[in-house]
């Protein structure tokens, strides 16, 4: 059901989001060359705890996928897309890109939020996807006023980031966020402009283009859970949670 | 973290009716109603492929295999009818 949120659940949720980008800020400060993934995970479970919130993601089970997500948060690098599995065995190389997503609720309300970060300098090209695909959400946000629609916000994202020359993630979406990490509405990341849901203030969903730098075609690994390109090229994944006000968008999951 | 498209009720997926006047009857999904959030079924008998039904999450039971062919034609833009959908309906289960 989708639901707009008052006031105090407003606040329950910028609670959530501070602590989002609390444990996006320890891990940023935390990725160079040698590290593995495992030990963000670890800095990850460390900041939300101490914040007496819990990981959304760690346990979390979805149909078709045996296991449930066994992290606090998802280390995506390069050809991963999305939900990837933090691993004791993976390092970071110099010139990587990782994608952080992470998640946690408190006081029963969620908040969800991921960035791509550089591991070290990284190349031309893989500086120009991220910023692309961070672009992309910008774009996305700024279609977030009341009166608009869902389909505004992936029409705007999809227009940008064909229009780059690079490919979209159509598998996977955008969300409702609130008591739930995923709610109603679907949030694509394209769209037909004035389809969808009509935006209104108090609704509360997250929105995140997923970015690729060749063929769009995806495919499951590591049991179900890891989204990877098909033809092995980049992938960036910028997300914020958004609370709809009469204004326009704020951003409750402020990582920058 | 992101959602599947569709989620738990992709397009294609094979569902059974937990509540209401078919209940029992086993489906496939046809579509998703954005705005509220409910899953448009159909089974090409008693409900028709032309005239889907429309059904909340919670009335409805996942889990069933997916039928390929289903989902790759509704995403393709091309609409199915009642033989066809039984046709394929068989040949998944």
């Amino acid at each position: 059901m989708i639901t707009l949120k008052k006031p105090a659940e407003a606040e329950k949720m910028r609670k959530a989001g501070q602590i989002v980008a609390s444990v996006h800020k320890a891990v940023r400060d935390a990725i160079k060359p040698g590290i593995d993934t495992l030990t963000l995970d670890q800095i990850a479970e460390r900041v939300i705890g101490l914040a007496s919130a819990r990981a959304s993601f760690k346990g979390y089970r979805v149909p078709g996928v045996r296991v449930p997500f066994p992290s606090s948060i998802c280390v995506s690098v390069n050809d991963e897309v999305v939900h990837g599995i933090p691993n004791r065995s993976r390092f970071l190389d110099e010139g990587d890109i990782v994608s952080i997503d992470v998640g946690a609720e408190i006081e029963g309300y969620h908040g969800d939020a991921a960035c791509t970060y550089p591991v070290g300098r990284i190349s031309p090209e893989r500086e120009e996807l991220l910023y692309v695909t961070r672009r992309a959400l910008d774009i996305g946000i700024g279609q977030v006023k009341p009166g608009h629609t869902i389909g505004d916000i992936g029409h705007a994202v999809e227009q940008w980031v064909l229009g780059k020359g690079y490919g979209l993630v159509r598998e996977y979406s955008g969300h409702g966020i609130g008591r739930k990490m995923h709610e109603p509405p679907q949030v694509p990341n394209y769209g037909k402009p004035g389809s969808g849901l009509t935006i209104r203030p108090g609704l509360t969903f997250c929105i995140e283009p997923m970015v690729m730098s060749g063929g769009e075609p995806v495919r499951n690994v590591d049991g179900g859970w890891t989204v990877v390109t098909c033809d092995g090229s980049d992938a960036a994944h910028f997300e914020h949670s958004i609370l709809v006000t009469e204004d326009g968008a704020e951003i409750l999951t402020p990582w920058e | 973290m992101s959602r599947e498209k569709n989620g738990i009720f992709p397009l294609g997926a094979l569902v059974a009716i937990k509540r209401g006047k078919h209940v029992g009857s086993v489906c496939v999904v046809v579509g998703n109603a954005e705005k509220d959030g409910k899953i448009l079924i159909a089974n090409g008998v008693e409900i028709s492929a032309e005239k889907p039904k429309r059904k909340g999450s919670r009335h409805l039971e996942a889990g069933g295999p997916l039928s390929r062919e289903v989902a790759d034609r509704l995403a393709g833009g091309k609409k199915i009818d009642d033989g066809w959908l039984r046709e394929a309906l068989r040949r998944l289960k």
